[in-house]
């Protein structure tokens, strides 16, 4: 630049100054590119060390996980099919007791019951949101329910423990702990987030649907139930899934409720497990390096295997939306 | 494609008049379609954004709708199958005669009106179903299919009446977003179509389209008219207006401001606000 700027500086003629000046201007540009190479470089590492962060993550518990099976010996068999938990001991072959199949059943029991229980009134709300009362439901519901998104799990538990617990030894007789409570819990978690999502689904249907079907003398009802949820659908999975997701991962608020017995369930008012509870549990008990511990990685590592499907479903879903609508 | 473009108005322009005169000739005894009379529109019970229109139209007649932008043009038109009682705080005044009935202050069914007076909007808008589902819904819906052999009969029909039957005939259950603008527009006619309106009113069909999907959607919306049924279309493209409208009605600032046989509107304006529209001096 300074070689640039020289030459330049003593040259008097006008003719010749104005292609040195013009080629000094262009070699002041030079100082914005090398700060564009700074913020690229530092956004770059910015991202290179979240990605790392990940892979590390899921590479330190895939290690873990997988060392019950490999250093430890326990067959794939005995542990995804086993229904006994209970690490510390052995069955009569002399093999540990560390089957995971009932925490898998009451993972996924949870999960598809609040599922069940949160798809009515998420749709039921967002419609109401967004297409009978959008003015009221933009302006209070909406903010509302976002609100909700934010309260701590732990509320969600206690909340449980005091109502539905009780409520449900009342009607059912037993404890009160067991699947339905964990499951009844884990829908009021998760309500806000789908219906929340739900309403971005169902709002971000062109106008110009509805008028179409309007325009062809179809009812609001018919409207709503025909275009306008079937066009938001990839939206509505997505909420759905996503859901699933926090439900599925949700520890503490389950664990308060559910009863913690790793057993499989016999019915929905009877103590069961879920993977997340078991490694609440069980997680600061154990030493590093343990049989118990490894098994409680590879607890861990199935959680984290079946959160990766289900953001990849939700991927897959938008790819797909994104074709249909393109 | 450019050459045949612009010839194209000058070559058929003669048939054209002579079709309008026709069709002026027709309108004589042609049957009345819908009528309107002193119709106005309130938003937010002050703000009046169409005041007192009244125009008749005909079956069989092509009636074109021009002004600027915000003229009323397509506020006028969604009153006429009462689209506008869709939007919050919108009021109606005046009446609209269709077949006797006043549908603006009798009671009346909505949806069964909405049947008959069709609509086809500014942007193709079809459903996200397949291109059958997409003519099949409203016949369903309104149970106008009385099996599957007769719905299928009632969709080739409405499909070769919006001329989209050939291009499509043979991938039915593809999904309507895949056709092209164009076809998409076509789908949207067809399924109106389908409930066998005898009025159709098009907001600016075309606006969103290239210019030979826009000849193709002119050339449907002849047709339709000369099926008998009473076509109202809203554009505010002057060119279009001259080439598919037997009748052209001028809006200016939420008023009607003339009204007249196509042909004498664009040689002969009467309102000097119309004269310098159609000089190009606003638009």
């Amino acid at each position: 630049m300074a070689e640039a700027v020289q030459p330049a500086a003593p040259a008097p003629q006008p003719a010749p100054q104005a292609p040195q000046a013009a080629r000094a201007r262009a070699k002041r540009m030079m100082p914005k590119k090398r700060v564009e190479l700074l913020g690229g470089g530092i956004s770059g590492a910015c991202a290179g060390l979240a990605t790392l962060l990940v892979v590390t993550l899921i590479f330190m518990v895939a290690q873990h996980g997988l060392a019950t099976f490999t250093t430890d010996g326990i067959s794939l068999a005995s542990f995804f099919g086993g229904t006994t938990w209970n690490p510390h001991s052995t069955d009569d072959a002399g093999a540990p007791l560390v089957g995971a199949l009932p925490m898998i059943i009451g993972s996924f029991g949870v999960t598809i019951m609040s599922t069940l229980f949160v798809f009515p009134f998420a749709i039921g709300a967002a419609i109401f949101v967004v297409e009978i009362q959008p003015t009221f439901g933009r302006k209070v519901l909406q903010p509302v329910i976002e609100l909700l998104v934010g309260i701590p799990s732990v509320v969600f538990g206690l909340l449980g423990l005091s109502i539905i617990v009780p409520f449900i030894r009342g009607i059912a007789g037993g404890t009160g702990y067991g699947l339905l409570a964990g499951s009844i819990v884990l829908a009021v978690m998760v309500l806000p987030t789908v219906t929340s999502l739900s309403i971005d689904a169902i709002a971000a249907v062109p106008k110009s649907y509805r008028e179409g079907s309007l325009g062809l003398g179809c009812s609001r009802w018919q409207t709503i139930w025909k275009v306008v949820l079937r066009s938001a659908l990839p939206g509505i999975m997505t909420a759905l899934i996503l859901g699933m997701t926090r439900a599925f991962g949700e520890a503490l608020a389950v664990q308060m409720v559910i009863g913690n017995a790793a057993v499989i369930p016999t019915s929905l008012v009877t103590p069961a497990a879920t993977l997340t509870s078991v490694l609440t549990m069980g997680m600061g008990n154990e030493a590093m390096g343990t049989m118990y511990n490894d098994v409680l990685w590879s607890l861990a590592l199935v959680l984290l295997a079946m959160s990766l499907a289900f953001i990849l479903i939700v991927h897959l879903i938008g790819r797909k939306g994104a074709k249909i609508n393109g | 494609m450019e050459q045949t473009k612009v010839n194209a108005p000058d070559a058929p322009s003669a048939p054209v008049s002579s079709h309008t005169q026709v069709a002026a000739a027709r309108a004589v005894s042609k049957e009345v379609a819908i009528r309107s009379n002193g119709t106005g529109v309130f938003y937010n019970t002050d703000q009046q954004a169409l005041h007192d229109v009244s125009l008749t139209f005909h079956k069989g007649e092509v009636a074109a709708l021009i002004g600027p932008s915000g003229c009323g043009k397509s506020t006028f038109l969604r009153c006429l199958n009462l689209m506008n009682l869709e939007i919050p705080h919108c009021r109606i005044v005046g009446s609209i005669d269709y077949h006797g009935v006043d549908i603006v202050n009798e009671k009346i069914n909505l949806f069964d009106v909405r049947t008959s007076i069709g609509m086809v909007f500014q942007q193709p808008n079809p459903f996200r179903k397949s291109i059958y589902d997409n003519v099949a819904l409203a016949l369903t819906r309104h149970g106008m299919a009385a099996n599957s052999t007769n719905l299928d009969d009632q969709v080739e029909e409405a499909l070769r009446a919006a001329v989209l039957w050939d291009e499509v005939k043979d991938d039915l259950k593809k999904s309507a977003w895949a056709l092209s603008g164009g076809q998409q527009q076509r789908l949207c006619i067809a399924r109106t179509l389908a409930l066998h309106p005898d009025v159709l009113l098009m907001d600016e069909p075309c606006s969103a389209l290239d210019p030979i999907a826009t000849r193709a959607i002119e050339d449907t919306a002849r047709r339709i008219a000369d099926t008998g049924i009473c076509v109202i279309i809203v554009t505010h493209n002057m060119q279009q207006a001259a080439r598919v409208s037997d009748t052209t009605s001028f809006f200016y600032l939420g008023e009607m401001v003339e009204t007249g046989p196509t042909e004498r509107i664009f040689t002969a304006p009467e309102d000097e606000r119309l004269q310098a529209y159609i000089s190009g001096q606003f638009g």
